[in-house]
């Protein structure tokens, strides 16, 4: 059996003990542990890098944009002033209510033996174009009061053609003491009072449709 | 696995070495970092409904924009229409004038009351009574029609036709509104 004899085993006891020491070995593991939390530290730099750069151009496009969107609503403000007054000033021209016409259609449904003593008319344009207007006079005839009535009655059926909401009432109606010479007869009058309230009917339709405008007076 | 004292002592070092790269590491550097990307992305969270809200405006303001021109020709139209100067000194001499063209030769017209109105910025109302103290009711209903169809800024609120002093004769009283500049 040969005999074998290690005269190096001290320097090789040395270098496994430096190949073993923990410090080296520390070392290493920390160098590791702090290269994988660099490449960490990397791919969040780069994510982050991503939502800052989104931000800064966002950031970027507000600076710019926000003098511009103040503009445009200076702007907006102004041109709707013009535009909405405007349409208020056509609005009223157009939703007049004319006066012509009730005259027209007043003498129209006057028969010969009806005299108007009085009109007196009032409109409004407030929110729906509506006319007031009361007539005074003598109605003559064998019966007048019947002929009044038949005037009352032409008149609403008249102004019902054009008008809604068209109410016909006496607001006085009696026998008068005087007579009148139609045709050479002596024929007896009564005086009447019919006053008629009604709207217009496109306005009142606009007005049933349209939200409650605002408006202020002073 | 035995370590001796001086091994024992370079595993502690080793071990305080780690925590100082891991506090470094957090405090330092991810910390921060992860702070401000909080900050760019509650910046933008901040920012997208402005900007959307900025957009929407330019985009309403064009659609006025583009309805303005019919708008101002309108206005303008309009503003045409009314006379420069107080309306007290050109409003009753036209409507001498027009009744006068309209075979009404007597005619007053004084002014009664004013009003502004809030949807009609830049204008006033004005009222006016137009006395005509000799008219025939048929003769007054076409010059009604004709004065509604002249002036369209003119809105004819009342109409009284009574008799006068004149028996031959009716009374006619008009309330009219006026729109004038301010």
């Amino acid at each position: 059996m040969a005999l074998h004899l290690n005269l190096y085993h001290e320097i090789q006891k040395q270098k496994l003990q430096s190949r073993r020491d923990p410090l080296k070995l520390g070392m290493v593991g920390v160098a590791v542990i702090a290269l994988c939390l660099a490449g960490y530290y990397c791919v969040r730099l780069r994510e982050a890098s991503v939502v800052m750069s989104q931000s800064n151009q966002m950031q970027a496009e507000w600076d710019k944009m926000e003098p511009q969107m103040k503009a445009a609503k200076d702007r907006e403000t102004d041109l709707s002033v013009s535009i909405e007054t405007s349409d208020a000033l056509v609005q009223r021209i157009e939703s007049r209510f004319y006066w012509a016409p009730v005259l027209g259609q007043l003498l129209e449904v006057t028969p010969k033996d009806v005299q108007i003593t009085k009109f007196d008319g009032r409109s409004t344009n407030d929110k729906v174009a509506t006319c007031t207007f009361s007539i005074t006079g003598l109605s003559s005839g064998a019966e007048p009061r019947r002929v009044a009535e038949q005037l009352r009655t032409a008149l609403r059926n008249k102004f019902t053609e054009g008008y809604s909401d068209v109410a016909a009432t006496f607001q006085m109606l009696e026998d008068a003491s005087e007579t009148v010479l139609i045709d050479g007869k002596n024929m007896p009058v009564a005086n009447f009072g019919i006053k008629l309230d009604m709207a217009r009917q496109e306005a009142k339709q606009v007005a049933d449709n349209a939200p409650p405008a605002k408006t202020r007076t002073r | 696995m035995k370590f001796d004292k001086e091994q024992g002592k370079k595993v502690i070092l080793s071990g305080l070495v780690l925590i100082a790269l891991l506090y470094c590491y957090f405090s330092l550097l991810l910390g921060p970092l992860t702070a401000r990307e909080k900050d760019a992305d509650k910046a933008m969270k901040e920012l997208q409904p402005q900007l959307a809200a900025a957009r929407l405006q330019m985009k309403q303001t064009q659609a006025v924009e583009a309805r303005a021109p019919v708008a101002n020709e309108t206005l303008e139209e309009i503003k045409s229409m009314i006379p420069e100067g107080a309306p007290v000194a050109w409003f009753p001499p036209r409507m001498v004038e027009f009744f006068k063209r309209q075979g009404i030769d007597k005619s007053s017209t004084r002014l009664t009351g004013e009003e502004v109105d809030g949807s009609l910025p830049g204008f006033r109302k004005l009222f006016w009574t137009i006395d005509l103290p000799k008219v025939e009711f048929a003769p007054l209903a076409i010059a009604i029609a004709g004065l509604e169809n002249e002036e369209p800024l003119l809105e004819i609120t009342g109409v009284e036709i009574g008799t006068g002093g004149d028996p031959q004769y009716q009374h006619g009283s008009l309330t009219v509104c006026t729109i004038v500049k301010q």
